[in-house]
């Protein structure tokens, strides 16, 4: 009954005593880290991927004893794919004083979030945003992928390469930020290249009118292959309509696409859908397995592109709040931080915090994905 | 034990009801908490443990329901033609699901329920080829039903739950999708009445419902230790950490549904039956205090009030009121209290009582004790007086006797009439004196005197004993002191020391030695600041000396150093006891050496306050020259009854050369005074018709008697007496039996002070007399008035005089002068001769001669008086007793002209 009683009143004192202790001594305070995301909405797959490796990167640290002896502690809040509210948690977060934010997924998101960004000052590293809008800019928000420029004139390259001169597309109207500037620079690229882009239409997977209106028209200009730029689940459900048409079309996927979802929902519909991955899935290096291991572990999922961009973002706002110099805003920290090494590739930021991703092309056989 | 020290009752109650309600508090409280907080712990964890169960089994409950129609749609849809399938589907949807759908065997979609939400991608739908579909593959696989985890659906893009389940015989599987809300609705319908709250948990770890705050939905909570093992155990306890919050946790796992329901209350503090617990016990920590602060005055107030009842009885008590009853209350001590006090107050009445009772006794006692003492004194004063006035007589008759023709034989029993007299009247004195000294009623008086004068005068009577003797009688002193003490009893000291010294020596030698002297040792503790100025006397001689074993006891009274002494020496033995009680009355110590057969010394101490240099001067100047001539014979008046000591006065008056007048009252003394013939008057005290007082104080009141010389005649020997007497307005008392010498001092002194006196103007006032023995005390009138020069005109006018000498010749001055004084001598016998013939006319004639003689030679002060005698020239007494003052101012007169014609 004592031990009991002991433990009850520890229970009850420490965290109290904890509380205060931490209340009257700031730098015990944990290190708030936000994390906006669409994790109900369509894309809510690569939400959700990387959600879940900046909350594994959070527990790892934490279980070595934080940061300079600060707990870190993630604070996430869900756009359920509205920008506005999106805009709404970068001010919330703030409010709340997180040190940085991950976040978000989406170019179009994010775009709505840039002032807020601005405004308020609050280091934000996107894990996937790609859209060239971003690049080159001297701001609080920072970008772990390459961009659209880089990503979709790798497409043009590849698709070229392999003899592809006619291609029609699909894009998503909702994230046309990203959507319409990567098949402008896929375009460009292509065209520069020789081929072309012969028809391309946006499509709005939230209204009603379905998806084989979008494919028709252009499967009917008789393309060498068709391009989607969409996310998993949207890219999935067009190349469903597509392939129910019986048209065996070359399929290629903007590099969003590829999430375990896609493979979910894509069923035989996506067998032969070429894809670019931003790193090797089957990398047998240990950095990669042990992280591999552990999120598959943790959350009894394959880690996507978006876990691993998350998981690099967490890797360089971590050092950076790490080395962070007295009088330093952590800004600078991050531009000043120089190499670091990611999960398959070194992380580094530009001047204008930019930083690019490795490109992997694959094609999905027998539900999984494939190197070519 | 009083650690405290004395306090308020109220103060004493706040302590002892805030200390026993802490005491008790924290006895009671760690009591509570002991057993209390581990009983709510306990309650939590069942709690948790049972709402997870419920809440599991009651979702599984409602699930099932929604199961069952997923299973009701599986089995008849191969029994309906295609084209009511997608109807069927859509009446399954209901409110229940967001979607229902059909998949073949391949995977493929056959039919859905989402036409009525839109048509196209109703359509679209069909065909969509699931077959790497999670769920669709769980489905096939383990050919029963199957609740997914939170997946994005296909059919409608929104992450959704889903249930599905083999259609059957024509293969394929169903599949309805839930809206995530609805499960959010579900579990708040379990959310229990315990405060605890829910997290509904998938297969991943994903929150697919939650209940409470803080929000776990965005969160992946498989690594959570209770997630983990309720997913791996079905049902786990713990307490779990989130967000800095501890709780209490149970799961329990859906094998049904695959899912984990985690039920959570938080612990320690957070916890509201925790939190009341201890808030209840700090507020009865805090309150009870407070209350006890609150309460106590009360109590105090209402214990007081009994208290107050008894302590106001007793101080009634005290006040000398006797309640009637005393107070009874509630409270058993304090009625206690009032009874041992009621019983208390009837005992001290009681002994009150007796104590007035022995009181009045001892008053009686007391009384009668007075009354013997004073019958006592009495006695005293009526055997001294009446031993005294005939031991008066024998003693003056014997004087007188002696001084007549007598032959040897004669002369020799005279004298030894007059020295057994003598004894007899010393012995009488001692016991006066003792007895007064034991009376206690002997007062030191205090006054300048010059103590060498004293010593001188003691010494004189002395050395004609010595001499008788044979014995040499060495006086040796220091200096002359003069100091302030009370020179009667130093007198008296010395007076018996050598008076014993002389009496026991045969031959040698007696030496009195004084000197001032510093405090010795043994005499410190006795030293005073107001009596600082102490005088050794010594007083050795060469007599018998005393024995060892007796020399201690010399000093007690009565005790003389044996029989014989007393047989052989006479006296009472109380001499030295006198000597003893007087020395040590005023201050000072007496001690013996003595060896026998060498002789004794007795050391006297004795201490006096120092007197100013003026008021020694003052005893030098006004130490009055008395002498025992008279320049003319006195006419005295004797007031006294009895007749031997009439004869005796009349005898020693006479042979001084005086007129003699005897009466034998007060009344025919007041009438002889009238006449103006009386110079002076001897009066009696104890007279019948009026006594001594009485006609003192009516002669006072008479014109001829205000400057009257009175002596006070008594046999009481008793000082205190003697003052009234001098208050009557007695110039001098004298103490019978007097000596002739003794009466003719205190005739002396008298005639001429109030001589002096009157020509003043001024009313009796004392004199000190430095030479009256002790065996006939004379006490004299506090001198009120210091003579002063006369407040009348100088002698003689000398600047006047210079005047006229500036104007004359030399010669003529003296030859002036010369007349002048002739002429004065011739006119005051003149003046002398008129007063006695009482002719006015010739009084006025002479006086008016003597004024205008000395006025013209400016003797201003005779010339004055001899205008007034002419005035008063009818009033020959007047003039009779302006005479003497007169006949000083003629003398004055003469020897200022004498003194000027010699310039």
């Amino acid at each position: 009954m004592i031990i009991n009683l002991l433990n009850t009143i520890r229970a009850t004192a420490l965290p109290v005593v904890l509380s205060i202790l931490l209340t009257a001594c700031g730098d015990s305070a944990p290190i708030k880290i936000g994390f906006i995301g669409g994790l109900t909405a369509r894309s809510s797959d690569i939400s959700q991927a990387s959600r879940n490796a900046v909350q594994l990167a959070i527990a790892e640290v934490n279980a070595k004893g934080g940061i300079n002896g600060r707990m870190l502690e993630l604070v996430v809040r869900d756009n359920n794919g509205d920008p506005a509210t999106a805009q709404k948690n970068v001010q919330e977060l703030a409010g709340e004083g997180v040190e940085a934010i991950i976040g978000p997924n989406l170019s179009s998101i994010a775009e709505a979030m840039l002032p807020a960004i601005i405004e308020t000052n609050v280091v934000t590293i996107s894990p996937t945003v790609s859209s060239l809008f971003f690049a080159g800019k001297d701001d609080p928000f920072f970008r772990m992928n390459s961009t659209t420029r880089q990503n979709a004139g790798a497409y043009a390259a590849y698709h070229y390469s392999k003899g592809g001169r006619r291609v029609t597309a699909a894009f998503d109207a909702q994230n046309r930020l990203f959507s319409e500037s990567w098949l402008k620079e896929f375009q460009a690229a292509f065209e520069k290249l020789g081929g072309e882009l012969i028809n391309a239409t946006s499509f709005d997977a939230t209204s009603t009118t379905g998806y084989s209106g979008v494919v028709a028209p252009l499967l009917s200009s008789s393309p060498d292959a068709m391009l989607l730029v969409a996310n998993g689940v949207d890219t999935a459900q067009l190349a469903q309509q597509i392939r129910k048409t019986g048209s065996k079309v070359k399929l290629m996927a903007a590099e969003w696409a590829a999430s375990e979802e896609l493979i979910q929902l894509g069923g035989r519909a996506i067998e032969g859908l070429t894809i670019l991955q931003t790193y090797d899935r089957y990398s047998k290096e240990a950095h990669y397995t042990g992280f591999h291991d552990a999120y598959q572990k943790r959350f009894k999922k394959t880690p996507g592109y978006a876990s691993l961009a998350a998981y690099d973002a967490t890797t360089m706002l971590f050092a950076a709040l790490q080395q962070r110099r007295e009088g330093e805003t952590l800004k600078q920290a991050l531009l000043n931080l120089g190499p670091k090494k990611g999960l398959q590739q070194v992380l580094e930021f530009d001047d204008f915090g930019d930083s690019n991703r490795k490109q992997f092309f694959v094609s999905v056989k027998n539900g999984e994905f494939v190197v070519e | 034990m009083n650690i405290f020290g004395e306090r308020r009752l109220r103060t004493s109650l706040i302590f002892l009801l805030v200390s026993t309600t802490l005491v008790t508090l924290t006895i009671v409280g760690t009591a509570i908490l002991a057993v209390r907080l581990p009983q709510i712990v306990d309650a939590n964890k069942a709690l948790v443990a049972r709402a997870a169960a419920e809440t599991s089994s009651r979702i599984e409950i409602f699930l099932e329901g929604l199961e069952q129609r997923v299973l009701l749609v599986g089995q008849t849809a191969h029994d309906l033609p295609k084209e009511r399938v997608a109807d069927m589907l859509d009446a399954a949807r209901g409110d229940a699901f967001e979607a229902v759908y059909l998949v073949d065997d391949d995977g493929i979609i056959t039919a859905n329920s989402i036409r009525n939400v839109s048509p196209e991608r109703s359509q679209e739908m069909i065909g969509v080829d699931l077959s790497q579909n999670k769920l669709v593959r769980a489905i096939n696989t383990k050919g029963a039903v199957v609740w997914s985890d939170k997946f994005l659906s296909a059919v409608t893009g929104k992450v959704t739950i889903g249930v599905g389940l083999p259609v059957g015989q024509i293969g394929g599987v169903v599949i309805a999708e839930l809206p995530i809300t609805s499960l959010l609705k579900i579990s708040q319908i379990a959310s229990g009445s315990g405060g605890e709250d829910f997290w509904i948990i998938d297969g991943h770890g994903e929150v697919v419902a939650e209940t409470g705050s803080p929000s776990a939905a965005r969160l992946n909570l498989l690594s959570l230790p209770i997630v983990r093992n309720g997913l791996a155990n079905h049902s786990a306890t713990d307490t779990t950490d989130f967000k800095d919050q501890k709780y209490h946790t149970a799961a329990s796992f859906s094998g049904a549904l695959g899912w984990l329901f985690v039920s959570r209350i938080p612990a320690g503090l957070n916890n509201p039956k925790i939190r009341e617990t201890i808030g209840l016990i700090l507020i009865a920590f805090i309150a009870s205090p407070i209350i006890g602060l609150l309460l106590a005055p009360f109590w105090a107030r209402g214990m007081n009030a009994a208290l107050g009842k008894v302590t106001r009885y007793a101080r009634l008590v005290a006040t000398g009121v006797s309640p009637d009853s005393w107070p009874r209350g509630n409270i058993t001590e304090f009625n206690a209290l009032s009874t041992d006090l009621e019983e208390m107050c009837e005992r001290l009445a009681q002994v009150a009582a007796e104590q007035t009772a022995l009181s009045k006794d001892l008053e009686k006692a007391k009384n009668n004790a007075e009354f013997a003492n004073r019958a006592k004194s009495n006695f005293l004063a009526t055997m001294s007086h009446e031993i005294r006035t005939p031991l008066n007589g024998v003693l003056g008759l014997a004087q007188l006797l002696k001084g007549t023709e007598l032959d040897e034989d004669q002369w020799q029993k005279v004298d030894t009439i007059l020295s057994s007299g003598q004894t007899l009247l010393a012995i009488l004195n001692d016991v006066l004196d003792m007895s007064k000294i034991e009376a206690g009623g002997l007062e030191l008086e205090e006054q300048v005197f010059s103590l060498t004068g004293l010593v001188s005068t003691i010494t004189s009577p002395f050395q004609s004993l010595a001499d008788d003797k044979g014995l040499r009688l060495v006086v040796n002193c220091d200096a002359n002191h003069v100091v302030r003490g009370d020179p009667v009893r130093t007198r008296q000291i010395l007076w018996n020391l050598l008076s014993n010294a002389i009496k026991f020596t045969d031959q040698g030698q007696i030496n009195l030695t004084v000197k001032k002297s510093e405090w010795p040792t043994h005499m410190e503790n006795l030293a005073s600041s107001d009596k600082n100025y102490l005088l050794l006397f010594t007083i050795e001689d060469t007599g018998a000396g005393i024995s060892s074993d007796r020399i201690n006891a010399i000093f007690e009274a009565f005790t003389q150093e044996d029989n014989s002494i007393t047989r052989k020496f006479g006296g009472t033995g109380l001499g030295l006891s006198i000597v003893k009680q007087m020395t040590e009355l005023m201050g000072g110590t007496v001690n013996v050496e003595s060896t026998q057969g060498v002789g004794s010394k007795f050391i006297v101490y004795l201490p006096f306050h120092e007197v100013t240099k003026e008021e020694a001067l003052a005893i030098s100047q006004r130490d009055p020259k008395i002498t025992l001539e008279f320049s003319k014979p006195l006419n005295v008046l004797i007031a006294e009854d009895n007749d031997v000591n009439a004869i005796i006065a009349r005898a020693f008056l006479e042979k001084f050369g005086h007129s003699v007048k005897h009466v034998v009252n007060g009344k025919l003394a007041v009438e002889a005074a009238k006449d103006g013939w009386a110079d002076l008057i001897l009066m009696d005290i104890h007279m019948p018709e009026m006594n001594g007082i009485d006609a003192t104080r009516t002669i006072r009141s008479t014109a001829t008697g205000q400057h009257l010389p009175i002596v006070g005649l008594t046999a009481e020997a008793f000082a205190d007496r003697h003052t009234a007497f001098i208050e009557a307005g007695m110039n001098e008392v004298l103490t019978k039996p007097y000596t002739e010498q003794q009466l003719a001092r205190v005739l002396a002194r008298s005639y001429q002070i109030e001589r002096r006196r009157s020509r003043r103007g001024t009313a009796p006032g004392p004199e000190i007399d430095g030479a009256v023995a002790p065996a006939a005390t004379a006490h004299s009138a506090p001198d009120k008035t210091m003579p002063a020069k006369s407040s009348q005109a100088p002698t003689g006018d000398e600047k006047r005089l210079n005047e006229l000498r500036a104007q004359l010749p030399a010669e003529a001055i003296s030859s002036l002068l010369a007349e002048a004084q002739s002429s004065l001598q011739t006119n005051l016998e003149k003046l002398q001769e008129s007063v006695h013939d009482k002719d006015p006319d010739a009084i006025r004639e002479t006086a008016h001669a003597i004024k205008g003689a000395s006025g013209s030679l400016f003797a201003v002060q005779i010339s004055e008086m001899a205008a007034e005698i002419e005035q008063q020239s009818e009033d020959i007494e007047g003039v009779r007793r302006r005479l003497p003052e007169f006949e000083l101012a003629a003398k004055d007169a003469l020897d200022w002209w004498q003194a000027q014609s010699a310039k």
